[in-house]
């Protein structure tokens, strides 16, 4: 028997919604700000959540050393080129890119091993098209726990396995966020005098070669909610339709191309040839998207399967790799070439194209759209990290979470009271949210997802047409009213009904920025069949997305050079 | 079936269950044991493995993924 949801209401400062990387150096960065009260709402375990929860090996850092690619300049233009001029830097430079030094001196008060302890200096790589060595590898397996201990340290109230699902408003203020607990069913309602969203990516909407959806790159409980609730709350979203996929091992959705990629790995063909090299001069060392539609066209074109070469590395490379690398990027990496029986110094390793996703990684330009300060276009609503447009990678999350953290705080401390919302606001959402439970009848969760799954596959999936996107949508808006059937025999899965929502939202501001962007963009970020070539005269820029009447959705376009 | 939970090892003490990303772990109350409740909604995180004092986890990736 479930327990019956009790109700539970927090009065704070600034709420924090999700305790991943940026959530975490978020609340470390308001508590830095003076005396207030500041709640974290995680859906996990905050010592174990997010993309980072396992552990991650490198991070993207340039250190002023006095090289000249290891400037905030040349790093600016490195981020450019890669977001092809879509991102406005100014921002990035606040929030991000001015602070990584410093983040990287933190991680290290902490006690994180950033340096090899033999030499005193920094382990730094180059891949993805970088102009100097910009990854650190280091020694970040426990990072995530260490992140939650500082946050704990600090005073910050963290409420675990809290799904969040809305926003709360006061007119057009957001004064707070409601959700339930996973485990035990509680209704939990937030107010609070500014929000900040720190939710990460949206994985899970496309399908994987495996047939198991949660096996996947980034971490499969990032279901886009930030972008849903954002949009919902009558926020501008930007470049939903730029969506990224990497290169993985055939099977695995893991982590790791970077590690490979940096270590001096090729990739090769059937016929074992290297193919990078005629898409891209710097071969291996191209941009991620590149590397993905490289591959792409060597599969389509009956060249493959392809495969990661890392067999003429040498034993001090290959042992740093298997040892220092792969297996902390994704601690299960080693444990599944094993079990696949493969052996890296002999063997080839076998590539896919991961699934796609909306996700914050270095040069991807989707999310919601923040401004100098991490300000959403709603007000007292703030974000940062993978959510949003002009954060990137791991160090972006970190970064932006410290510095959005502080200005969320600052304004927090100047307003005198957080506010109410409507109470047929909160009851609404109550209903909502545990109707699921209260079906006698009706279709299982899983079976859902796969739907819309399959859709984005076949609609909103590798090559897009205009007819296929508008078909896409119509079957999305049914899927929707399908919702209404959905079931949910306890509160874990009544969790995964409200994520599909949310993804379900994302998949059709997808789909709805796809079918405006009428040219093929970024690789394998977005490509039209009918529309194969890039037009920079009519589509350099960023199509916006904001809720229209009657919760239609409204696109713009705005050139780049608005932007930046 | 990803994560596999050995029964002699497990002290019940819990821990996989506090920290599992997805929420797919539960705690058989009557055995005191820990219990993989939802394997297909694994990620292959390790954080079970890792986390557990008794070592008392074995990730089995499924066939599909090999």
């Amino acid at each position: 028997m479930l327990t019956k949801p009790k109700r539970e209401t927090i009065l704070t400062d600034l709420l924090i919604i999700g305790g991943g990387a940026a959530g975490c150096m978020a609340a470390i960065g308001a508590k830095e700000q003076g005396d207030l009260d500041v709640t974290v709402l995680e859906k996990a375990e905050i010592s174990r959540s997010g993309d980072i929860g396992a552990g991650n090996d490198h991070l993207l850092a340039h250190l002023n050393s006095g090289e000249p690619w290891d400037t905030d300049e040349a790093m600016s233009d490195y981020y450019s080129k890669l977001s092809q001029g879509l991102v406005d830097v100014r921002i990035a430079r606040r929030l991000h890119l001015s602070r990584i030094k410093d983040i990287v001196d933190k991680l290290e008060s902490y006690g994180i091993e950033m340096r090899d302890p033999a030499t005193g200096q920094y382990i730094r790589t180059q891949s993805f098209g970088q102009p100097g060595p910009y990854f650190i590898n280091f020694k970040g397996k426990n990072i995530k726990p260490v992140l939650a201990n500082e946050v704990k340290k600090r005073g910050v109230k963290v409420l675990n396995r809290i799904n969040v699902s809305r926003l709360l408003m006061n007119g057009k203020k957001a004064v707070g966020a409601a959700g339930f607990n996973v485990r035990n069913g509680n209704f939990c309602t937030v107010r609070a005098k500014t929000t900040l969203l720190a939710t990460g990516d949206a994985v899970r909407l496309w399908p994987n070669a495996s047939g198991l959806p949660f096996n996947t790159w980034q971490s499969p409980f990032n279901n886009g909610a930030g972008h849903a609730m954002a949009f919902r709350a009558g926020a501008s979203l930007a470049n939903m339709e730029l969506t990224v996929n990497t290169l993985v091992p055939k099977g695995f959705s893991a982590a790791g191309l970077n590690a490979f990629m940096g270590m001096g790995a090729t990739l090769v063909n059937s016929l074992g040839e290297r193919y990078m090299q005629r898409v891209h001069p710097m071969a291996e060392g191209a941009p991620r998207y590149l590397l993905t539609l490289g591959t792409y066209r060597e599969l389509k074109e009956g060249r493959g399967p392809c495969y990661v070469d890392s067999r003429h590395l040498s034993k001090e490379t290959m042992d740093y790799l298997v040892t220092r690398l792969l297996p902390v990027d994704k601690d299960t990496f080693m444990i599944f070439c094993n079990q696949k029986g493969l052996n890296l110094e002999k063997d080839l390793l076998e590539i896919d194209i991961s699934e796609t996703q909306i996700a914050g990684i270095t040069g991807s330009v989707s999310g919601i759209v923040i401004d100098e300060t991490g300000k959403t276009t709603v007000d007292r609503l703030y974000a940062a990290g993978a959510c949003t447009v002009p954060s990137y990678a791991l160090s972006g999350a970190l970064a932006t979470g410290y510095t959005v953290g502080q200005e969320a705080a600052q304004v927090a401390l100047n307003i005198s009271e957080a506010g109410g919302s409507p109470r047929e606001e909160i009851e609404k959402e109550f209903r909502a949210i545990y109707a699921p439970l209260k079906r006698k009848q009706g279709i299982p969760y899983p079976r859902l997802e796969n739907k819309l799954r399959q859709v984005m596959a076949d609609y909103v999936g590798d090559i897009k047409t205009e007819k296929g996107l508008k078909t896409g949508l119509e079957k999305l808006r049914a899927l929707e009213a399908g919702m209404d059937e959905v079931k949910a025999e306890n509160y874990h899965e009544l969790m995964r009904v409200a994520e599909m929502k949310d993804l379900l939202l994302v998949g059709k501001l997808v789909a709805t920025a796809a079918a405006e962007r009428k040219e093929s963009r970024m690789g394998s970020a977005h490509v039209r069949g009918d529309y194969p070539a890039t037009d920079d005269d009519h589509f350099h820029g960023s199509m916006i997305l904001k809720k229209g009447r009657g919760n239609t959705i409204r696109v713009t376009f705005e050139p780049a050079d608005k932007i930046s | 079936m990803p994560p596999v939970i050995d029964e002699k090892k497990c002290t019940g003490c819990g821990i996989c269950y506090r920290n599992c990303p997805g929420d797919l772990i539960g705690m058989n109350k009557k055995k005191k044991k820990a219990q993989v409740l939802y394997p297909d909604e694994c990620w292959h995180c390790g954080v079970c493995r890792m986390d557990c004092p008794e070592q008392a986890v074995t990730i089995v990736f499924p066939l599909e993924m090999l």
